[in-house]
This record gives C-alpha cells, sequence and structure tokens, in this order.
C-alpha cells in the first residue's frame, strides 16, 4: 500500500516563540486509511494540520504528500488534492452566502460552472443544509455553520481530507451523520484518506489508527483498540477513555472480574446478564 | 429570583426575505442557584436564547426578567442599566473568538472586571486568579489571546468572564475544543461555583455532562421549549423525537434493563456510580 503523507522528523516552532509546537514528528499515512490524531488542549494537532495544508512553513523535517515533497512549486498543485475543515468554521468561510461559498472552492479547481449548480446542491443536502443556500454564513448556528464547512471542503471532492475538530459543535445526531458520510464517501472512492484531529475519543475508537500527541511530540500510534486500552497512560497526558473501557476498568475496581476478551458493549452486556 | 421569560417570540432579520422565527412562545422559569441545561439539535434556538439573558438580542414581543433587570420588545421597558446587568449575568460565547479582542491574555481577562469599575491593580489580581481556575499559567499572561490553539483561546474567554464573577453565569458550549480533562475540570469549577450560589446555565451537545452536573434540564426544539425536567426524568428512553442521545451510562442501562436487570438510576450519574450499582447487582443477583 501506498501512503498518501509521509512525515518525516517535523519540528516547527513558531515566529517570536522560544519553545517547539511540534518536536521531531515521523509518521505515515496509507492511503485509503482514516487516522485519528487526538492530544490535549496546545499538544500541536491544529499547527500540524496546517503544515500539512501547505499554510504554515516548515524547515526542519520532511512532508510528502501523494509522493512528491512539499515545496513551493508543488504546493499549489498538491493543494488542490486535498480540504481542510479549519477548528473554527468562520476562517473557512468567503463567500457572502452558502452556495457560494461552496462556489468558490469549485471555481479555484476549473470545475465547469454548468455543472456546478447540481454539485452544490448535492452536497448541501449531504449535510442537511439545502434550505440555507441564499443564508450569509455568519447568520447561522454554530452546528449549521460546521455543517456548511465540511460541505465546501467535500464538494472539491479531495484526496485528503483533514478535519480539524469539524464536528465538535454538532448534535451527537449530526456528528455521525457526518462520519457516515465520509465512511460512505470513502467506500465510493477507496482511495480517500481522512486525518481526522478530534477529541471526541468515541469518534477517534471508528478510525483505522490513531496518533497520539503531548506536548508536540508523537507519545504513542496504534489501532484505537490497542491506543485506547491504556487508560492510565491517557489520563496522564489529560485524555480519556472510551465509555467501554473506562466502565470495564470501573467494573474491575469494584470486583467484577470482566474477561480479556470483551471488547465491545455487546460483549459487556452478555457477560453481565449470563 | 428566577430568570423568567415570558411569551418571548423573536425573529431574525423581520420584513426581508430571510426573516426567521428562532424563538416561539418561550414561556420559561429558571430558577436561581440551580445547575440548568439547554439541550436540543443544531439550530434549534439555544445560542438565540441565552443571549436573550443578558440583553445581547432583545425579543420582538415579550418580556425577559433577569433578576428585576427587564429585556423587552418594546424599548422603553428596557434596563437603562446594561453594566449592571452585564455584570450581574456572564456570557460565555460559543466561538470564543468573538469575546477576545486585547492585546495580551491578561489585558483580555482583566478587561471585564475593569469595565465594571475594578481598580486596575484589582482587576489584574482578578484576571491571574481566573486564569488559573482554567489552567493557564503565567507563561500565558503575556502572550496574544489570538496566537493561541483553539482549546486555549477557550480557556481565555471562560477566565474573562469568571473574573467578572457574575450572579448568572451563562456557558455556550463551554467544552467544545477543550481536552477531555480541561472538559472535566471546566464542569468541575462550574459546579464548585454553582454550589457557592451562582446560577449556571450550561448550553451543551454533551448528554453525559447534563448527567452528571445538571439538576435541570430545559429540551429545545425547533425554537420551542419541548421539555424541563430533571435529567433522570429525561434520560433512558428513547429521545429520538428531539434527535437527542442518552448519555453513555443511561443507553447502557437501558440496554441492561431490557434484559432484566433494572438500576435505580436516579442516583447514577458517573460511569463509577454505574459501576458500582452493577457491582451489587452482580453480588447479590
Ligand atoms: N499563531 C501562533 N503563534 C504562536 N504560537 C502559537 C500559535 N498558534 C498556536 N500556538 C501555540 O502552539 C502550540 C500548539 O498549538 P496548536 O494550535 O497546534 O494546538 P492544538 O493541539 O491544535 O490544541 P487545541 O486542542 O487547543 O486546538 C500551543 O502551545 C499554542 O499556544
Ligand atoms: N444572525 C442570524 N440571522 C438570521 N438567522 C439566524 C441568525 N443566527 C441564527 N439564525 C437562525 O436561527 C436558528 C437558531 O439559531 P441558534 O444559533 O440559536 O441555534 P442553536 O440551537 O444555538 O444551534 P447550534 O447547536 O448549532 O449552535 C437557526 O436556524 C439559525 O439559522
Ligand atoms: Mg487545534
Ligand atoms: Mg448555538
Amino acid at each position: 500500500m501506498k501512503n498518501i503523507l509521509e512525515v518525516k522528523n517535523l519540528s516547527y516552532t513558531y515566529q517570536g516563540e522560544n519553545s517547539e509546537a511540534l518536536h521531531d514528528l515521523s509518521f505515515s499515512v496509507p492511503s485509503g486509511s482514516y487516522v485519528a490524531i487526538v492530544g490535549h488542549n496546545g499538544s500541536g494537532k491544529s499547527t500540524l494540520a496546517k503544515i500539512i495544508a501547505g499554510l504554515c512553513s516548515y524547515k526542519k523535517g520532511k512532508v510528502t504528500l501523494f509522493g512528491e515533497e512539499l515545496n513551493k512549486t508543488n504546493l499549489p498543485a498538491l493543494r488542490k488534492k486535498m480540504g481542510l475543515v479549519f477548528q473554527n468554521p468562520d476562517n473557512q468561510f468567503v463567500g457572502s452566502s452558502v452556495r457560494d461559498d461552496i462556489a468558490f472552492g469549485l471555481e479555484n479547481r476549473q470545475v465547469p460552472s454548468e455543472k456546478m449548480d447540481a454539485i452544490i446542491l448535492e452536497y448541501a443536502t449531504k449535510v442537511s443544509m439545502e434550505k440555507y443556500l441564499d443564508h450569509a454564513p455568519e447568520n447561522l448556528s454554530g452546528g449549521q455553520k460546521q455543517r456548511v464547512a465540511i460541505a465546501g471542503v467535500l464538494a472539491m471532492k479531495p484526496e485528503l481530507i483533514i478535519y480539524d475538530e469539524a464536528t465538535s459543535m454538532l448534535d451527537p445526531v449530526g456528528k455521525k451523520d457526518i462520519l457516515d458520510i465520509t465512511f460512505g464517501l470513502r467506500e465510493e472512492n477507496p482511495d480517500l484518506s481522512v486525518i481526522s484531529i478530534t477529541h471526541d475519543i468515541e469518534e477517534a475508537m471508528r478510525a483505522d489508527y490513531v496518533i497520539v500527541l503531548n506536548k508536540g511530540r508523537l507519545v504513542l500510534e496504534g489501532k484505537p483498540s490497542e491506543v485506547f486500552a491504556h487508560t492510565e497512560d491517557l489520563k496522564e497526558i489529560h485524555l480519556d477513555a472510551p465509555f467501554l473501557m473506562s466502565l470495564i476498568d470501573n467494573l474491575k475496581k469494584e470486583g467484577v472480574d470482566v474477561p480479556s476478551d470483551v471488547d465491545t458493549l455487546e460483549k459487556l452486556e452478555e457477560y453481565l446478564c449470563q | 429570583m428566577p430568570v423568567k421569560f415570558k411569551k418571548v417570540f423573536f425573529t431574525y432579520s423581520p420584513k426581508s426575505p430571510f426573516e426567521y422565527e428562532a424563538l416561539k412562545d418561550i414561556n420559561l422559569d429558571l430558577e436561581s442557584g440551580k445547575f440548568i441545561a439547554l439541550v436540543g439539535k443544531t439550530g434549534s434556538g439555544k445560542s438565540t436564547l441565552v443571549q436573550h439573558i443578558n440583553s445581547l438580542v432583545h425579543p420582538t414581543s415579550g418580556i425577559v426578567d433577569i433578576d428585576g433587570f427587564i429585556n423587552s420588545g418594546v424599548k422603553k421597558e428596557r434596563t437603562k442599566d446594561i453594566k449592571g446587568l452585564r455584570k450581574h449575568v456572564g456570557l460565555v460565547f460559543q466561538f470564543p473568538e468573538y469575546q477576545l479582542f486585547e492585546e495580551t491574555v491578561e489585558r483580555d481577562v482583566a478587561f471585564g472586571p475593569k469595565n465594571v469599575g475594578m481598580k486596575e491593580e484589582e482587576a489584574k489580581e482578578k484576571a491571574h486568579w481566573a486564569l488559573e481556575k482554567v489552567g493557564l499559567g503565567k507563561s500565558f499572561f503575556e502572550r496574544s489571546p489570538f496566537e493561541l490553539s483553539g482549546g486555549e483561546k477557550r480557556k481565555v474567554a471562560i477566565a474573562g468572564i469568571l473574573a467578572m464573577e457574575p450572579k448568572i453565569l451563562v456557558v455556550d458550549e463551554p467544552t467544545a475544543g477543550l481536552d477531555p480533562a480541561a472538559a472535566k475540570d471546566t464542569m468541575s469549577l462550574f459546579k464548585k461555583i454553582n454550589e457557592e450560589g451562582t446560577t449556571v446555565i450550561l448550553v451543551t451537545h454533551d448528554m453525559d455532562l447534563v448527567a452528571s452536573y445538571c439538576d435541570e434540564v430545559v429540551v429545545m426544539e425547533n425554537g420551542r421549549v419541548e421539555a424541563q425536567c430533571s435529567p433522570a426524568q429525561l434520560f433512558g428512553r428513547d429521545l429520538s423525537e428531539y434527535s437527542l442521545q442518552n448519555p453513555h451510562i443511561f443507553d447502557f442501562a437501558l440496554r441492561l434493563k431490557k434484559r432484566g436487570i433494572v438500576l435505580d438510576m436516579s442516583s447514577i450519574r458517573t460511569t463509577e456510580d454505574l459501576a458500582k450499582a452493577i457491582a451489587k447487582r452482580c453480588k447479590h443477583g
């Protein structure tokens, strides 16, 4: 399997700051995978997203995207293959209406104008915002803004999607919708890769792979079930275990001896009811 | 004294093509000293409703009585003492960026107290106290609030309101963007402030928080209040009519209930409580 992204020995310091926001980071994202990045506030997640999207230029280390090392010359072309949904949707909007906003991204990718309306409608409908096409993005509720920001990026059909806490203000049903839409797109295009920065452990559980940052360093990586089994280590770096692991932990403390092969809520229910 | 909404209607951009009635006939008593959650799906009107409590927006018709400060659709009836009201009610916005504007974190947080008449030194002390409470140490004081991570910005915005020591604290999705430890610390802090007498009104999509921390929950849908009750009364049944999901602990208890293990959920608020109750049942059959 080829890698869509390779990061090697990447370090980054913001101008005028004396400590590093990222330190000697190395990892790769195989084409077609869904990778979750978790870490405490200020651990460097958004910085990493901005570097990958070419919004911050780095001096130390190497970032290879779609097989090419990121540089000034290839950046515009590489940028067209990826879409970043910002942590704050207000930083994303350029159009004066939802329609214009989605159109702007499409224009940038030279989508012919006769095709544009249909694409805009398709993606607005995917995120249930088709009734708001003429509304100004700034006059939407917080969750509606996030939906529009996501539609704008998905409409461009990127090969790499980077979500920076893109669903932090959605209701649980909305969160699940976006996750399902994303997984659905992956079925259509098996090469679509997703990097999702999130504080939502339950979301991270659905990823193929999890990367954990602590103070700008990569401290843990692996399959979700492996990474989130380190409940005590996670607590120390301000993270939490998913509900299942935390319930099992608490049950064990109360003397209920849950077998180690119980790794879903269904199995736990089965065990407790036997 | 409660915060009282009486027949409140609110329309955005009236008489324009974008006219939208965001609040419809809201009648609501939010009792003093309580920890109240306001929940409901995206666009249901939560942020619009809470912005009425500090008179940031005015009803199109109807009245909000905030401990004697009046916010009304009729201009003449509105309180003239906006400063007094804003000292009384602190609102932390859904997007912290809207709240940050000073050059340094310290000055940003000290702005509120200074604005309501506190002396420079005292305001600074209050700011330091509040920043410490949200977990931002000295190294953050001189930094620009615009050059922080998303979660750090939110912490500054929360500190800015805490520093005012409001009687009513309104927080609009305060844990969005906070890491799990910070979210927990922030909620514990609100709980402590609440126990010391402050009313806390929390807008959230996180039902686990509602179960763990709140006395009362108000459910909104499509601009209306659909329910007002205790968390234990709301949770533990099918909530899809409100597009809500049960907290994890209630969800799991519901699974067990279907299999014949019935737990008394009225005193269960956390995963720890749930584990204890299950263990007790298992031991005693
Ligand atoms: N524009 C900036 N200038 C200087 N320092 C910055 C800037 N943006 C972020 N930082 C600092 O860099 C570090 C990493 O920030 P980053 O935004 O990458 O964190 P994060 O992991 O995304 O956190 P969060 O979960 O709070 O969004 C933090 O210590 C932060 O204060
Ligand atoms: N400035 C505005 N102009 C016009 N309509 C608006 C404005 N702000 C919000 N609305 C509309 O009013 C409705 C209620 O919005 P509000 O922000 O109160 O929702 P909310 O319950 O806080 O949602 P969320 O959970 O997404 O933050 C939404 O349909 C929204 O589109
Ligand atoms: Mg971030
Ligand atoms: Mg809102």
